[in-house]
């Protein structure tokens, strides 16, 4: 086996071109998606420019110009990533844990770090689970995607959701499976 | 008037929505149906003599009315993304603020003078 003998200096200049060009690469990389992401904040402002000129017009055809000094900003925030996310994953999480049922708690715990609930208190996270939580399981069974079911166990009566299946022999089958097992 | 940070949606603020772009439809179709016929010199005997000057208000009246239907139909499907405002038909409530009923005539001179720089007087 030969052994090459590399100056040092050289040595130390050929593996610091290496790094510097992995650097450079890497903000060549992150430069073109942080232009791809510029383009496509570009259209949403046009479209948001665009839908803000509509209602104005609008507002105009039935208020008139008055309504020009009571306009003002918010931050609409969008905690769950837009309307009915927090609803769609609920029916998505209930459905993909058929025939098993889930109480609201077990739910509330896996929707946290998903939309990134924050909760300063214990007060304040029950309030949350019973005035939003639950009515959103609420509508849920009316809607008739979920039922209702006692979960068995020590201590007070806990309530589980499960998914509704629509009523075919495949579902009979599994409900007649869990039941067993149950 | 302070505003409430709700973004309920009612069936009060669809139906003024949608009555309004009805509205908007039937008072295009009646301007368009005027320019049309002004334009087709075998109906022009159907209108009441119309000035150069309320030619051209009809005009611009056509232009505002086509950026309204554009803003209300923007408006109706941020409300709900699954209305197709083009479906809405056609209501004449708009001829109200004009006066009581009469013939097309007359009323198509009344229009003509209501107009002015593309607003209804």
């Amino acid at each position: 086996m030969s052994r090459t003998n590399t100056p040092p200096t050289e040595k130390w200049l050929l593996n610091e071109l290496a790094a510097a060009r992995g650097e450079l690469a890497e903000i060549e990389r992150e430069l073109g998606m942080a232009q791809a992401a510029a383009a496509r904040l570009e259209v949403c402002l046009r479209r948001q420019q665009s839908l803000c000129q509509s209602f104005e017009k609008v507002l105009e055809m039935t208020i008139g110009e008055a309504h020009r000094a009571w306009t003002a900003q918010v931050g609409a925030h969008r905690p769950y990533g837009g309307r009915g996310s927090l609803r769609q994953w609920l029916r998505e999480t209930i459905q993909a844990e058929y025939p098993r049922s889930l109480d609201s708690v077990t739910l509330l715990d896996r929707a946290i770090p998903v939309f990134g609930l924050v909760f300063v208190s214990k007060a304040d996270r029950k309030r949350y689970c019973d005035n939003t939580f639950r009515r959103q399981l609420a509508s849920l069974l009316e809607q008739g995607f979920v039922e209702r079911l006692p979960l068995a166990g020590r201590g007070a009566v806990r309530t589980g959701w499960r998914w509704k299946a629509p009523a075919d022999l495949n579902s009979v089958r599994v409900q007649a499976e869990s039941a067993e097992a149950a | 008037m302070a505003l409430t940070m709700t973004r309920t949606r009612t069936q009060t603020a669809l139906t003024k929505l949608v009555t309004m772009v009805a509205n908007v439809h039937g008072e295009l179709a009646f301007v368009e149906g005027v320019l049309l016929a002004e334009e087709t010199a075998g109906r022009r005997e159907t209108l009441a003599e119309l000035t150069d000057e309320q030619r051209k208000g009809l005009a611009a009246r056509h232009s505002v009315l086509l950026g309204q239907g554009e803003a209300l139909y923007a408006t109706v499907r941020q409300f709900d993304s699954e209305l197709n405002p083009e479906d809405i038909g056609v209501l004449d409530e708009w001829k109200k603020a004009l006066g009581r009923a009469c013939s097309n005539r007359v009323f198509q001179v009344r229009y003509a003078l209501a107009v002015d720089g593309g607003k209804l007087r």
